[in-house]
């Protein structure tokens, strides 16, 4: 089944002879339950594709849609309610809003978007993630690592159509690398999980289902790995 | 320039706004300390100009020097110059004032008539010693009179004891001794009368003698003795160490402590040290505005630069480079904002000087003297040493704090969000109520209150101020106003001979309005009595004394009557206002009577006016009391003879002040000698309502006659009149009785007005300032609350932009930052109101010692408090989320360096 589909994506940035194109006519699709590693050089676009993709970067032109819905139809209001509920991003550097608690941090999604919180989900998240005992603690008080797993719970507390990570495990040391990227296989493995992973981390790339190869805008390579 | 400085250049440039605040914070304190320091400098000189118009420009005045001892002083190098007077002698005159029988011809050297308060009301100075200047209350109060260049002949003597003070001798500081003084000596001398002077404030009120002043043309003489009034070049070093050393000690001295006490001399420090803690009350109210603004603005310029102390730190910057770095920002802050606010400070104050020179002027009646702005030294390098101090201080606090941790904590930036103290869990009701956004800015609120004291203390602080200061001016305000039965007149002249007045009246009619005389008809001490009988009392006025005398006895009468003959024009025109028949009155036996009455009443805690008409309408004959004798060294009373009021008959006792009496239940000195209070019909024309001109309402009745029905021996009249322009109209009366060969002066008359105004002027200069003061003070909370709200938004930056790639809606974002708003909202004014009506309190009670007044909290402040606490946060926030909500999410999101 597919769950995305990018027809022709492109974002410019800067105009005249600043003009960078970040994004030029990029186009692919991918099926509910893969994991797509996205990988380049720096400055290739990679980052600007997942955010396109995560709604919280309009592009210059050309479409995406997730469950056959065009993303960037509506209203900004409409964009958000889409990022809350469709999509759940991680980041290089967490991201947790630093008054906010392990629980807190994570049920967001699910109070912005007004809902009571499944305390079944969060129970089974906190355990797999091995953050059970923790909850209270502020984000100051974590390691990266556990900083970095609170990010991901927080991405699949909402269960979202499809997960995007920016670089998720950059600013980790091996150990806890590994680590990480054992959970998202596992989230992919066990729950279906679409995932898309940018990285510049070859090994974790090959760890995946696909890899999309992008340079200076575009798709140079995409490949099914067994 | 070293990197570090550059650094820090770059870094107050890339944060423009935040620079400006500060150094407009800076500008702010800088101003309010020099402010207040030149203010209390300005009004200490304005006190000390008028304590030298009223008394005279001396520090010590020494009396009847001896010549020698007197001449040695005045060498003295300390001395800055020394006023001299010269008692010649008393010289008896015809003066009606029992107590005053002579002139005391003075002769006075030139530096007394520049430093002391003789001020001439027409003439010149004498020249020689053959001149004299003549006080005006010679004529006004002893009834000698003078023409300008007429030649005056005094038979000079001195005063000395007789009887029981034989051997004594006197001067003006000893009051009249009548049978036990006479004057010794008698030299005539002849002096012409070149002008006339105000009651010099050099003359006891008890003196005996009218001082008469010649010119001392001679230097110090061995024989005589010699009045000095010396003034010093440095009272505050030398005044003392010189009193020890001279002869003065000898004397009889006093020393001037009016002037002293302005011009800060340290034993005499009681009003300088009010106006000190005053300053150091406002300064420390100023200081912690200040600090609070200052301190948050550099600790927030600190915390955000953080991770640059921690990047520059790893590449080797030093603790001390660090600090310098600081320490330069700090620097340059205050070169910019010190100077600045120290001119404004000054600026501020002239301009308001500059506006208020007129009020200021009022001040002391007759003086005009301006106030100056005083501009001290000392004060304005205290104000920016403290406004300098406060701008350090609140650099070095948070930069020691940053430089505490180390440079990869510093990289990390791990905020110091805390998670203990008080749980941050919201209810579910609260939860319902605000949405996760609400749950949020709670967090926010909770977990980092650290960051949002600042803007809480300063946002109370200026409630706390406003409120306050708008109490006080209210209660001020109203404790002047509260001054019951208002005179309804605005001058008067007393004790004007009637025929006179019956000859300047017509022209006096055409410069003034609703003009009036009375003669007040001889009673008794205690006056007349009015004898209402139960059948004619309204019920209200039975009730008034039944409340006010506890025994229901109305003690000495029932009512106390003013029985007045009113100039027969004026009477007229009353007559004509309430449609009466003339002939009733003008050889007619009836008066007009006015009935209404309004007293306040007092108890502890609160103030009720009474209203009520003494008599029933239409009663037209009451009971008035005949004059009686009263035996000589005694004083009369009036009470019932039987078992309580209105029993038996009313009798007039006589006590003696001297015997002790046993007194009744009803308060009859037992043993006194008595006689019965005899009574004659008071016919009445007309029971009136309003009070004329230069009456007054009271527990008594008034009672009016045609001045033409009077029969009585006395013929004094009291004059009254209104007037638009009261100092002209004074004026111009003033010439037409001079012009009838009365003598005036300033004492001669009372102008109620004057003093209307002088209290509403220092109605106005207080308000004034407390406006001032709590405007700037606002003026700085507002910066401090922009500051802290913008920055803790912009440091939160990344956290919305998170928010928002989450999927928080723009309507969310406003939730949050909406209630985040009502929160530091709410909390100021909880903080802020229950101090601020404690306050109010306090100086109602102050204010209650002067008039009762029910506690009442300054509403219209209160609202305008929350009001604005309310607009200044949310127009901070709405200007510091509004820059963010433009913000792409990912390039927040990426920014590191925010």
């Amino acid at each position: 089944m597919e769950i995305l589909r990018v027809e022709n994506l492109t974002k410019v940035y800067g105009k005249g002879e600043n003009e960078v194109r970040a994004l030029d006519g990029v186009s692919f699709s991918v099926e509910k339950g893969d994991f797509v590693a996205i990988v380049g050089p720096s400055g290739s676009g990679k980052s600007t594709l997942l955010h396109t993709l995560g709604g919280v970067d309009r592009p210059t032109s050309g479409k995406v849609f997730v469950n056959g819905q065009d993303v960037y139809a509506g209203s900004d209001t409409q964009l958000a309610i889409f990022r809350r509920r469709e999509v759940g991003l991680i980041y290089q550097f967490y991201n947790l809003i630093p008054v906010l608690n392990v629980r807190e941090n994570m049920t967001l999604p699910v109070l912005l978007d007004g809902r009571k919180v499944n305390e079944q989900r969060l129970d089974e998240l906190l355990s797999v993630l091995e953050l059970k005992g923790r909850e209270k603690h502020l984000p100051n008080q974590l390691s990266g690592g556990q900083q970095q797993r609170v990010s991901i719970g927080r991405a699949l507390m909402n269960s979202p159509s499809i997960v995007l990570a920016d670089e998720p495990t950059g600013n980790l040391d091996s150990k806890n690398s590994q680590e990480i990227v054992n959970l998202l296989k596992m989230f992919n493995r066990e729950y279906d999980q679409t995932l898309i992973v940018i990285t510049h981390d070859e090994s974790i790339a090959l760890q995946a289902k696909r890899i999309i190869a992008i340079e200076d805008g575009r798709i140079t390579r995409d490949e099914k790995l067994s | 320039m070293n990197i570090m400085n550059r650094v820090t250049w770059q870094t107050m440039k890339k944060n423009r706004v935040r620079t400006v605040v500060t150094i407009i914070g800076i500008i702010l304190s800088t101003a309010m300390f020099t402010a207040v320091t030149t203010i209390i400098a300005s009004l200490l000189g304005y006190f000390r100009e008028a304590e030298i118009y009223e008394s005279g420009d001396y520090h010590i005045h020494a009396y009847a020097m001896d010549g020698w001892a007197a001449e040695e002083a005045a060498e003295d190098p300390r001395v800055e110059k020394v006023s001299v007077l010269l008692n010649i002698g008393y010289a008896p005159v015809e003066s009606v004032n029992p107590d005053k029988p002579y002139v005391c011809v003075c002769a006075a050297n030139d530096v007394f008539f520049e430093s002391m308060p003789v001020r001439l009301t027409a003439g010149r100075l004498p020249l020689t010693d053959n001149e004299v200047i003549l006080p005006v209350h010679l004529q006004s109060n002893g009834g000698v009179g003078a023409e300008m260049g007429e030649i005056v002949t005094y038979h000079l003597g001195s005063r000395v004891g007789v009887g029981e003070l034989e051997g004594a001798s006197f001067s003006q500081d000893g009051a009249y001794q009548y049978q036990n003084e006479q004057l010794e000596g008698d030299t005539e001398k002849q002096f012409a009368v070149v002008g006339f002077y105000e009651r010099p404030d050099f003359e006891p009120y008890w003196a005996p003698g009218y001082t008469v002043l010649t010119k001392l043309n001679s230097g110090f003489s061995a024989n005589e003795k010699y009045d000095c009034y010396f003034r010093f070049n440095n009272a505050k070093k030398d005044m003392l160490q010189f009193v020890k050393e001279t002869r003065l000690q000898e004397y009889h001295y006093e020393e001037h402590t009016g002037l002293l006490t302005f011009e800060g001399y340290s034993r005499y420090d009681n009003i300088t040290s009010v106006m000190n803690n005053f300053a150091a009350i406002l300064f420390a109210l100023i200081f912690i505005g200040s600090i609070a603004l200052i301190y948050s603005a550099f600790s927030i310029s600190v915390s955000e630069r953080t991770k640059q102390f921690g990047l520059l730190s790893s590449t080797g910057a030093t603790r001390r480079q660090i600090k310098s770095s600081v320490m330069t920002e700090a620097l340059s802050l205050s070169a910019i904002g010190i100077p600045l606010g120290i001119a404004a400070g000054i600026g501020g104050i002239a301009v308001t000087l500059f506006f208020l020179r007129k009020t200021f002027m009022g001040f002391i009646a007759g003086a005009n003297i301006p106030m100056h702005l005083s501009v001290n030294l000392p004060g304005i390098l205290i104000a920016a040493a403290t406004a300098f101090v406060t701008v350090i201080v609140s650099a070095w606090i948070p930069s020691r704090r940053a430089m505490r941790i180390s440079p990869i904590e510093a990289i990390r930036q791990s905020r110091d969000v805390k998670a203990k103290g008080k749980s941050a869990s919201c209810s579910r009701l609260f939860t319902r109520l605000f949405g996760a956004e609400g749950v949020l800015a709670r967090k926010y609120y909770s977990r980092s209150r650290k960051k949002y004291v600042a803007t809480i203390i300063s946002l109370a602080m200026s409630v706390v101020l406003f409120v306050a200061a708008s109490g006080f001016c209210m209660y001020m305000t109203r404790s002047v106003n509260s001054v019951d039965n208002r005179s309804n007149f605005d001058v008067t002249f007393p004790n004007i001979d009637s025929a006179k007045y019956e000859r300047m009246r017509t022209e006096i009619d055409t410069l003034v309005d609703d003009l009036t005389a009375y003669i007040v008809k001889a009673g008794n001490d205690t006056g007349s009595y009015v004898y209402i009988a139960p059948e004619n009392e309204t019920q209200e006025y039975h009730d008034y004394i039944n409340m006010v005398h506890e025994d229901g006895n109305a003690v000495y009468f029932n009512a106390n009557a003013n029985v007045v003959y009113m100039d027969d024009a004026a009477f007229r025109r009353l007559i004509a206002e309430n449609g009466l028949d003339e002939s009733d009155y003008f050889g007619g036996d009836k008066a007009i009577v006015i009935n209404h009455t309004s007293i306040p009443v007092y108890t502890e805690t609160t103030r009720e006016n009474y209203v009520f008409d003494f008599l029933k309408k239409g009663v037209s004959s009451i009971l008035i009391s005949k004059p009686y004798d009263v035996p000589e060294g005694l004083y009369d009373e009036a009470n019932w003879s039987g078992d309580g009021y209105g029993d038996g008959e009313l009798t007039v006792y006589f006590i003696d002040s001297n015997a002790e009496y046993e007194y009744d239940e009803h308060y009859r000195p037992i043993g006194a000698i008595t006689q019965p209070l005899e009574f004659e019909e008071l016919k009445i024309g007309a029971l009136i309502n309003d009070v004329p001109t230069g009456m007054m309402r009271g527990e008594w009745i008034n009672i009016i006659y045609p001045m033409s029905a009077y029969t009585g021996e006395s013929k004094l009249v009291n004059m009254y009149f209104c007037s638009e322009n009261t100092e002209k109209a004074i004026d111009g009366v003033k010439k037409i009785m001079t012009a009838e060969g009365i003598a005036v002066s300033d004492r001669s008359y009372y102008d109620v007005t004057e003093d209307d105004r002088m209290m509403n002027n220092i109605v106005t200069v207080i308000k004034v300032f407390s406006y001032g003061f709590i405007a700037l003070i606002s003026l700085i909370s507002i910066a401090n609350v922009f500051n802290t709200v913008t920055t803790n938004v912009a440091l939160r930056r990344r956290d919305y932009a998170m928010l928002r790639s989450m999927g928080m809606t723009k309507k969310g974002m406003n939730r949050m930052t909406n209630y985040e708003c009502l929160i530091y909202g709410s909390r100021s004014l909880l903080i802020g109101l229950p101090i601020a009506i404690g306050v109010t309190y306090l100086i109602h009670l102050a204010a209650n010692d002067a008039a009762h007044m029910r506690f009442e909290l300054p509403w219209t402040a209160i609202v305008i408090a929350v009001l604005s606490v309310f607009t200044v946060v949310f127009v901070s926030m709405l200007y510091s989320t509004g820059k963010l909500k433009n913000d792409n999410p990912i390039d927040a999101l990426k920014d590191e360096n925010i």
